[in-house]
């Protein structure tokens, strides 16, 4: 094969001598080297140099390079990667399933390694795929910098060696002395830790050691009173889905109760007219609690009287189902004959109803239970074949433990999740005893004030850190995978446990070990080994085995007999104390949290501090205003407390309530410190083997001291009814804010007198002679094309817990500003909740209402500010360009609905929030986001829709269909706040997908906009909120509400 | 001279036979030294000025957050001294340009304080949309200047914007009239100055006088060029503030959002500088001695445009009223019931006494021609003046739409001292402008006394300077 041969030029073809020489030069002339070295020409360098001198010159080049690379130069610690792990792609965020501490399961967000957001994982029931507030913030834990960094004896740090060894020793002198072992935990949901637990216990002689489980907010009555009535001591699992009547007694289950989250789309998802779904909710409390907030009917009692309801309940369904009643209960009856009613309604729906108490008294939970009993609820609403394993713990144990720690029998005590000193009924039997135990371990992450008394602190990683399991009911498996290293020298409790056993297995190893038991035993016909079941399940996050059903259940009735006459009923004068959870901070475990700490309570609207709730009506017999300081007297109260007031319509009248959780140690974190507030555990007490939370012989006296409370919305009346009085009568201007109607109006009954009708009516009449002299953004045809984002917000569904809230805390890297701040209402949340009252004060309805930036289409803020530095994009957005703002806040007093918010300060540099706000160092830092900008002092900010999060999916959809006009697929998870809700209260997409959620809510008859006659054309809309109400109800509480009108 | 006099013409200057004692009482105190009582009171609001200065740097320093605002009410002390302040500025040019236009007389012995009033005053003014932002330092960026920054341009939709432009143009036109009108004053006093071996300062009026050298073409050009500028000045008169309005009435905040806002800011606006000309003059006259120049009839005039003008403002409260309630708007209502009988009523009914209560003691000419009860009325006409512009913006912001963002407004220490220290940076001003520059301008005075003697111990050389 010839090839043609290619030259270059003449002299390669006739290869020139010339040709030749140059061919093979490396340059085509020579390097003057020499001439620039030496001193020749006048361009050289002048160094005329021998091979000492370049010696010498080298050597000294090289220790000046040296020296000065000694010198500190600032570090940039962005290293990147020399070789690319196969799972890290900078900028692109990686999901590992994983479960809080409470068990709600989860789906942890990370950017190159770290954890900066968690979202509900979807696969769970326990999570719906949304998470509570208290879950989203659980992530701030991680980078709380007041986390002890090192194992501690004494009180020093010290290292895991000297630590074990000591332990070791100690441990088989026990052995030998015989003395009590005992580990205190709150309920433990992981079976593998149990195991690991009983592991350690077991070491010792038969007898001497042993776990006591006991929970600072105890529902220890209802496992007992199953136990008394069925034999069992079990928490059944509730299908608050299936209840079409719930008639729940002081049972927050909305807000606190159990399982939250869980009970929130349970709850919701039977509560949707349009579907013809909805259940009929009475609620007879004594505070008034979120849960009470959004019941159809609502009865304030004294909290003395909701056993005396409960007992009346129960004669009155055993009557009506032809059961025998109870003896000798005292008759009484809540407003209007209400028992009657739900007895009636119960019945009814008897086998589909369910009866709720939040009383930890296991004698009126027996009482309860045999209501359910009756009305065949056992099977259905309530099952007892999959017991729910979220709180465990017990009351009585603790008592005896309390008893043993007193007595001095107990030698060894470990404290898991454990801080009785502070939250448990005994703590001063905790507090005196705890140093003098032998060996006292504490495995807090914080020194809270149990840990404060051990020789021994062990400090257990954060959960993102951890490996682990939990078992949050008998049909509910879900794992813990670490999504970062451990930050600090910290050890996972189970090693500890094992290491202490002289289990040389690391817990990793151990739980999957365990995990393999569970295939050979359920799942070895799905999947081929160990090793795939337990990929699946982790990658899955959950484990949910199949349902077991039909276990018959034989009631004990004379057991209630006994338990009836023990329930007494106080008299609805005396002043009574109960005590509570607030949504955000509960038992005070995460005092230490600034989101949760900011987060206003969803009914109150306080943040940052507890107060003591005092009804309206007792408010102004006795002249107290909000943020008077009393002081409280109580039965078996030492001395007095001062707590300041907070008046609370729709609370029985002599009801006073105080949140637990407050008043944490210092040594707790900056945060809690900052927080401060009156521990209100100080108040629990022991009655009848329970925990009790109620205190009777309660005295107030005011004091002239003030307190201010970090409000973030006034109780205000919306208008004054005198003035309306001399004024007028057409100034309820609440209807353009809020919607409300009853059932039976929305399914069109009532005829011709159907004020929902009328309502619609008339604003599909307004609707058309509302003008604007604005051009709407999207006249043009061509913009239709594009994706048009739009929100819509269900009334019905949105139970006020505040979850969303958080949710957009995080996604949003929202400065925390704390309670000074607060109180000078500058709170930055993007989002808020704004609560709304109407009718008496007795007993109002509560509306509640998640409120942002509604992206207006005519948005009164983009017009006046003076630097464009907020615009409307082709998509609907209202955007905001930080970089261009100047801080007019113009555009803040021209937004109706004043969710705009201003950076008054440096909040990211200013000495006044270096406690406070978790960016302000360098741990607390690496929660931001890096997709949203980290606003400076004096510019403007508000909700951008999670634009970050949308650009993400577009991209996502682009790539995906290799088309750059893809659409993003309708789904739960743009932005934050519609991830986060359980309930799925706030769905959002695209509004010019006619098939898309929103599309179809937006145009629902129920649909409405806020302040309508602005003309503001929101891309937000709201749905009319329908309370499942009869026609006389509702004609009864209008009535009222027209008499006493609205006011927040 | 050539004129005949009438007996019965109002007189406004006294007792002045001749040009010579007009031109010695004006010069004497820019002549003079200094007295302890100027110096004293110069101090004083010198320091004030100052530490206003240092709250505003501390401001600029630590954030907006020092003051008292809150997202539901963005404005507070800022944006209500800046209304207050270029209100006060109003009477200046009203004097000297619309009165000049109508040929009011009168107006030449007090439209020279009066136009230094508004200078100040918008100087005043002008700090506060600057340091009301937040991010100050890029006040650059309210202006339309070419930049890198892309096709990045101001918003000419914003009535913001239209501040800019209308207060500068303002204080650009203000400023020249002010000036201007000097020239021929500042000509004389290089005369007398150099007479009496004062080189430098002599030298200083000099450069300040452009060569001033009295002749016909001279004062040909002068009067050419004022008449001009008070053509000019007139639209700004109502221009300004009713562009002022406009950052309130183009929004959508109910108690903001009216169509009256531009008539009865420009009434408000005059209504308060008289009243700020009022309390000046009084001083002026009573410290300078100059009750021939500035006299009782001349103090009467002012009072009567007070009444008048503050009338109109009372009118434009009820009509607001009427409005709220004709309009049907339940949100407009009810921010009119809650201005007069919220949490902020006492400011609403401080201000509705000082501005339409007390002025109709006007009508009386007693107390037109009473000095001290004029000083006293013309102090609550600022003070009312001021809260009108509080209960404005304030009410209207703290309890709007949703009644979940209601909140109260209470300024900080901070907010207030600015306020002050602008107070003391407007008399500083004052003080410096009555020491060195002709508070009256004697040219134009002279032109209202009729058949001047010339006195007899004066030599021919003395210049007299007549039209």
């Amino acid at each position: 094969m010839s090839r043609p041969k290619y030259w270059r030029g003449i002299e390669e073809l006739e290869q020139s001598p010339e040709f030749i020489a140059q061919r093979d030069k490396e340059f085509s002339t020579d390097i003057p080297m020499e001439d620039a070295l030496s001193n020749t020409t006048e361009e050289s360098l002048g160094f005329n140099a021998n091979r000492r001198d370049f010696l010498k010159v080298m050597g000294f080049g090289m220790t000046a390079a040296t020296l000065s690379a000694c010198f500190e130069a600032p570090t940039k610690k962005a290293i990147p990667y020399v070789q690319k792990p196969d799972d890290q792609i900078p900028g692109v965020a990686n999901f590992y399933a994983s479960t809080t501490p409470e068990g709600n399961p989860i789906l942890v967000k990370t950017r190159v390694g770290r954890p900066i957001k968690l979202e509900g994982n979807p696969d769970s029931f326990i999570s719906h795929g949304g998470l509570d507030a208290i879950g989203h913030a659980s992530l701030l834990g991680l980078y709380d910098e007041d986390r002890l960094q090192a194992p501690h004896k004494g009180g020093n740090p010290t290292d895991w060696d000297v630590i074990d060894k000591e332990i070791a020793d100690k441990i088989a002198e026990l052995k030998q002395s015989g003395q009590k072992v005992r580990v205190l935990s709150s309920t433990v949901l992981s079976p593998s830790t149990q195991a690991v637990i009983n592991e350690f216990l077991a070491q010792f002689p038969d007898g001497q050691a042993s776990h006591v489980t006991y929970d600072p907010v105890s529902v220890s009555a209802i496992l007992d009173a199953h136990e008394a009535s069925f034999g069992t001591r079990m928490l059944p699992s509730y299908n608050i889905q299936d209840a079409e009547v719930i008639a729940s007694f002081a049972c927050d289950f909305l807000g606190t109760w159990i399982s939250p989250n869980e009970f929130t789309w349970k709850y919701v998802s039977n509560r949707d007219p349009k579907a013809g779904k909805m259940s009929r909710h009475f609620q007879v409390e004594s505070l008034m609690t979120l849960t009470g907030a959004n019941a159809d009917m609502r009865f304030p009692v004294q909290p003395s009287q909701v056993g005396l309801s409960i007992l009346n309940l129960h004669n009155k369904v055993a009557k009506l189902v032809g059961k025998p009643t109870l003896p000798g209960v005292d008759a009484f009856n809540v407003a209007a004959n209400g028992l009657d009613k739900i007895a009636n309604e119960l019945v009814e729906a008897r086998g589909k109803s369910l009866v709720l108490c939040g009383v930890n008294d296991s004698s009126i939970q027996q009482v309860v239970n045999a209501i359910n009993f009756m009305l065949d609820n056992y099977g259905t609403t309530i099952d007892a074949d999959n017991p729910s394993y979220l709180k465990k713990g017990s009351d009585s144990d603790l008592a005896t433990l309390a008893g043993e720690l007193t007595n001095g029998e107990v030698g060894g005590l470990f404290l898991y999740d454990a801080n009785p000193a502070y939250n448990s009924a005994f703590a001063e039997a905790f507090k005196k005893a705890v140093p003098e135990v032998a060996l006292s371990v504490s495995f807090s992450q914080k020194i809270d004030e149990t840990t404060e008394l051990c020789e021994y602190v062990c400090p257990d990683n954060h959960y993102l850190e951890s490996w682990g399991d939990k078992q949050q009911a008998a049909n509910l498996y879900s794992v813990v995978q670490p999504a970062i290293n451990p930050i600090f020298n910290t050890r996972q409790v189970e090693d500890s446990f094992l290491t202490w056993t002289g289990n040389t297995t690391d817990f990793h190893d151990y739980l999957k070990a365990r995990w393999a038991t569970v295939y050979d035993a359920q799942e070895s016909d799905n999947f081929v080994d160990a090793q795939a079941f337990w990929d699946d399940t982790l990658r899955r996050g959950v484990y949910q085995p199949a349902k077991a059903s039909g276990r018959s259940l034989s009631f004990d009735e004379a057991s209630v007999l006994a338990a009836a006459r023990g329930i007494g009923g106080g008299s609805a004068d005396d002043l009574e104390l109960v005590l509570y959870e607030k949504v955000a901070i509960r038992d005070g475990k995460h005092a230490n949290n600034p989101w949760l700490q900011e987060l206003p309570d969803p009914v109150t609207r306080v943040a940052w501090d507890n107060y003591l709730v005092v009804s309206h009506a007792y408010a102004k017999e006795n002249g107290l205003k909000n943020e008077d300081v009393v002081s409280v007297s109580a039965e078996g109260l030492a001395e007095p407390i001062q707590l300041p007031v907070y008046v609370q319509p729709g609370v029985a009248k002599n009801t006073m309530g105080v949140a637990v959780g407050y008043g944490r140690s210092k040594k707790v974190g900056k945060v809690a410190a900052a927080t401060g507030g009156y521990n209100a555990f100080q108040l629990v007490s022991e009655k009848d083997g329970n925990v009790n939370y109620h205190l009777g012989g309660v005295s107030i006296t005011k004091t002239a001291k003030t307190y201010p409370l970090a409000l973030t919305q006034t109780f205000d009346t919306l208008y004054d009814p005198e003035k309306v009085a001399s004024f007028g009568d057409s100034y309820d201007r609440t209807d353009h804010i809020i919607r409300e109607t009853a059932l039976p109006y929305y399914k069109g009954e009532g005829g011709d007198d159907n004020p929902y009708r009328e309502n619609v009516n008339k604003w599909e009449e307004k609707r058309k002679h509302l003008v604007t002299l604005w051009e709407s953004h999207f006249k043009d045809p061509e913009t239709n094309r594009v994706i048009r984002w739009a929100m819509a917000i269900d009334l019905n569904k949105c139970t006020g817990c505040g979850a969303c809230v958080i949710s957009c805390h995080a996604e949003n890297n929202v400065p925390v500003v704390g309670k000074t701040e607060v109180r000078d209402r500058r709170n930055m949340h993007w989002l808020r909740i704004d609560r709304y009252y109407s009718g008496n004060t007795e007993n109002p309805d509560v509306v509640f209402q998640p409120m942002m930036c509604q992206h207006c289409d005519n948005a009164p803020c983009e017009t006046v500010c003076p630097v464009l530095a907020t615009i409307h994009s082709n998509e609907g957005l209202n955007q905001m360009t930080y970089n261009r703002c100047v801080g007019t806040r113009y555009c803040a007093n021209n937004c109706p609905y004043k969710v705009r918010r201003f950076n008054w300060f440096n909040y990211t540099n200013d000495e006044m929030f270096r406690d406070i706000n978790p960016s302000q160092n360098e741990l607390g830092r690496l929660v931001l986001n890096p997709d949203v900008t980290v606003r400076f002092r004096g510019v403007m900010e508000k909700c951008s829709f999670c634009v970050q999060r949308l650009q993400d999916a577009k991209l996502k959809a682009k790539i995906q269909s290799n088309s750059t006009f893809a659409k993003p697929e309708d789904s739960k998870n743009l932005t934050a706040c519609q991830s986060a809700c359980a309930a799925d209260a706030i769905v959002f997409g695209d509004m010019n997908d006619k098939n898309s959620a929103v599309s179809k809510l937006f145009y629902d008859e129920r649909a409405y906009t806020v302040i309508e006659e602005v003309k503001t054309l929101p891309s937000v809309r709201y749905m009319t909120k329908v309370r499942n109400r009869t026609i006389e109800e509702y004609k009864e509480k209008q009535a009222v509400k027209e008499e006493e009108q609205s006011f927040i | 001279m050539s004129h005949v006099e009438s007996p019965i013409r109002q007189k406004w200057v006294t007792n002045t036979e001749h040009y010579t004692k007009i031109t010695e009482d004006i010069s004497r105190p820019i002549e003079s030294k200094p007295n302890l009582a100027w110096l004293a009171a110069t101090g004083f609001s010198g320091l004030v000025m100052l530490m206003g200065f240092a709250l505003i740097g501390w401001t600029i320093w630590e954030g907006i957050g020092t003051w008292g605002l809150n997202p539901t009410v963005g404005w507070g002390f800022d944006i209500t001294n800046f209304v207050f302040w270029v209100g006060i500025g109003h009477a200046g040019t009203l004097i000297s340009a619309v009165l000049l236009l109508f040929r009011q007389q009168w107006r030449n012995s007090i439209n020279r304080a009066s136009e230094a009033m508004t200078i100040f005053a918008v100087l005043c003014a002008g700090l506060f949309p600057v340091i009301h932002m937040g991010r100050p330092w890029l006040a650059l960026w309210f202006f339309p200047l070419p930049n890198t920054r892309g096709s990045l341009w101001v918003n000419f939709n914003s009535p913001l914007l239209w501040d800019v432009f209308a207060i500068s143009t303002y204080l650009t036109v203000s400023l020249v009239f002010w000036y201007l009108g000097m020239v021929p004053d500042f000509a004389t006093l290089r005369d007398r100055l150099l007479k009496k071996g004062r080189k430098f300062a002599s030298s200083i009026y000099g450069f300040m006088s452009f060569g001033w050298d009295g002749s016909s073409r001279n004062w040909s050009r002068y009067e050419i060029v004022s008449w001009v500028l008070a053509g000019l000045a007139t639209p700004l008169v109502l221009s300004v503030h009713t562009i002022v309005s406009m950052d309130f009435a183009t929004s959508v905040i109910p108690g903001w959002h009216t169509t009256i806002f531009p008539p009865y800011f420009v009434a408000g606006a005059i209504f308060s500088g008289f009243g700020m000309v009022q309390t000046l003059m009084i001083i002026t006259r009573k410290v300078y001695k100059l009750e021939d120049y500035i006299t009782l009839d001349h103090m009467e005039s002012i009072a009567k445009i007070v009444v008048a003008t503050g009338s109109i403002v009372g009118l434009a409260y009820m009509t607001e009223f009427f409005v709220a309630w004709y309009s049907g708007s339940l949100w407009e209502r009810y921010i009119f019931i809650n201005r007069a009988f919220g949490p902020y009523a006492w400011a609403y009914w401080i201000m509705f006494s000082c501005n339409v209560i007390t002025p109709q003691l006007f009508w009386f000419r007693g107390v037109r021609r009473n000095m001290v009860a004029t000083f006293i009325l013309s102090i609550f006409v600022n003070i009312g003046m001021w809260f009108e512009r509080f209960v404005i913006i304030v009410t209207s912001l703290h309890r709007d739409f949703l009644a979940s963002s209601w909140a109260t407004y209470t300024p900080t220490w901070v907010e207030v001292g600015i306020f002050i220290g602008t107070l003391g940076l407007f008399f500083f001003l004052f003080f410096l402008f009555a020491k060195f520059l002709p508070v009256i301008n004697m040219f134009e005075v002279k032109t209202l006394v009729k058949h001047p003697k010339k006195p007899e111990n004066l030599g021919e050389s003395e210049s007299v300077i007549v039209d």
